[in-house]
């Protein structure tokens, strides 16, 4: 059956509308974690969602929307921790440890046969469900609302959070924000990439991009075009191999970065 | 005239350690004061309390009348406060003088033509597209000047401006802040003989430890 064949059915769109909508979160709320030099708080928050996870299948219940939650209170705490001890690095790796050593526990405690944990590791864009589309989208949706209506302040705050302040802007409140949002954003793209991978959307297209745009806006729209190209360009190559789409598409990223390399490093003068 | 800056007992601390204590302090609008004293004494401290990026642990400040940060008032920190490759053009910089708490997602055209008149007043008309990364030195702490100008401010701040210039570097600062008539500058220097044709009083921070902090007309 070819690619074009499958995008007839249900899960196949949705697989791609799933990676569409990474792809957004991963070029808005990505760029936004990539100038602020969030990458390894992210990193952290993928990797403590596994007790969420385990939570959602120890109690019974849905996982996306449990994952919601307990990676928004995640970001919460992690965010009084920082304001109240300071900036350390360690909460980062306490908060990544604790969330996959509860995690593994509940998944261990949990009655019955042990659950297929692969879809959640590495991704697997073709078995989102209809209602987890739609809450992602939702969600996704305010976020984009939230970063669309205060834009201007977003743009200080990223470049330079000492003169944001001098200039009245709630400094601590958008960091808090911004650390909810980047929750927001891993549970997104952990659909696609699982929470092993996740932190390579958020941070190869936007390492593409970077150094070349002169505006965070311009930032944003084009990681979130190159992250779709990257999608697209993973699921084709999964069908095609027979993969986890989760994998390939990473991979699609990882080649494109290294021409990249190629390309600054040879390139004529 | 009335007072620009009001500081009452104010003091403050870094992890327990006191950087300024029991401070008092009166700056008239208009006036251009030189904040020297040697490293530790609490220079740029005592700047960021007066632009509202640090708040005092005790006593109060007054700017313009209002609790920091003032709207009027435009803040020079010192280049690193920037983040380095950051995606943004040094027009870009300019308009974040023009960002206030509020909602919005554009610039209207009124706003990035004051932003590129406060570029051209700076000499940096042409870089405007620029990345703020390719600028030289000099030419960064100008734009850091352009983004604080661009607001019309009452009231300047500077954070070590001439840190790092070369003597024409330090021309071109002085000569744009020479033509700032009316609005009240307080800078925070080691340099003092670039800025002392410009300085009408200096205050004189004493060394770490000590709690002497006296301001004085400039001779």
């Amino acid at each position: 059956m070819s690619t074009w064949e499958l995008m007839h059915h249900g899960f196949m769109q949705r697989a791609l509308a799933g990676a569409l909508l990474a792809s957004l979160a991963c070029g808005v709320i990505g760029s936004l974690i990539v100038v602020n030099r969030m990458l390894f708080v992210s990193g952290a928050l993928s990797h403590a969602s596994y007790g969420g996870i385990g939570l959602a299948l120890f109690l019974g219940w849905p996982v996306m929307p449990v994952l919601y939650g307990f990676t928004s209170v995640m970001a919460v705490g992690l965010w009084r921790l920082r304001r109240r001890y300071g900036d350390d690095e360690a909460w980062l790796g306490a908060m990544w440890s604790a969330g996959m050593g509860l995690g593994a526990i509940l998944v261990q405690l949990t009655p019955g046969y042990a659950p297929d944990l692969g879809g959640y590791l590495f991704g697997n864009l073709m078995t989102i469900s209809p209602a987890d589309m739609w809450l992602s989208s939702s969600i996704l949706l305010l976020g984009l609302l939230i970063i669309a209506g205060g834009y201007r302040m977003w743009a200080l705050f990223s470049a330079d959070p000492q003169y944001a302040q001098s200039r009245g802007l709630p400094v601590a409140a958008l960091e808090g924000v911004l650390l909810v949002l980047s929750a927001w954003a891993i549970v997104v793209v952990l659909q696609v990439a699982g929470l092993l991978l996740a932190m390579a959307l958020f941070s190869i297209p936007a390492l593409l991009v970077h150094h070349r745009a002169r505006s965070l806006g311009t930032m944003m729209v084009l990681t979130a075009l190159l992250n779709a190209a990257c999608s697209l360009g993973g699921l084709w190559l999964a069908v095609w191999l027979d993969v986890s789409p989760g994998p390939a598409i990473v991979s699609v990223a990882c080649f494109l970065l290294i021409v990249d390399l190629l390309w600054r490093r040879y390139r004529p003068h | 005239m009335g007072s620009a800056i009001v500081l009452r007992d104010v003091g403050f601390a870094y992890d327990g350690q006191m950087v300024l204590q029991h401070c008092h302090l009166d700056i008239e609008e208009g006036a251009f004061v030189l904040v020297t004293g040697p490293n530790g004494s609490g220079k740029s401290t005592l700047l960021k309390l007066i632009a509202g990026v640090l708040c005092p642990d005790c006593g109060e400040i007054l700017i313009l009348g209002q609790p920091p940060p003032h709207p009027g008032m435009g803040y020079v920190p010192q280049y690193a406060s920037l983040r380095a490759n950051h995606p943004v053009s040094v027009l870009g910089v300019v308009l974040m003088g023009l960002t206030t708490p509020s909602l919005g997602c554009h610039y209207s055209a009124r706003e990035r033509e004051r932003a590129h008149r406060a570029l051209m007043a700076v000499g940096l008309a042409e870089m405007a597209q620029r990345r703020p990364d390719a600028l030289s030195g000099g030419q960064r702490q100008r734009l850091l000047l352009a983004r604080a100008l661009v607001s019309e401010p009452r009231l300047l701040v500077l954070d070590e401006p001439s840190a790092s210039l070369d003597h024409e570097g330090r021309q071109a600062l002085t000569t744009i802040l020479g033509r700032q008539h009316g609005i009240t500058v307080v800078l925070a220097t080691h340099d003092t003989t670039t800025f002392a044709a410009l300085a009408t009083q200096v205050l004189a921070m004493g060394h770490p430890g000590e709690q002497a902090m006296a301001l004085h007309q400039a001779s």
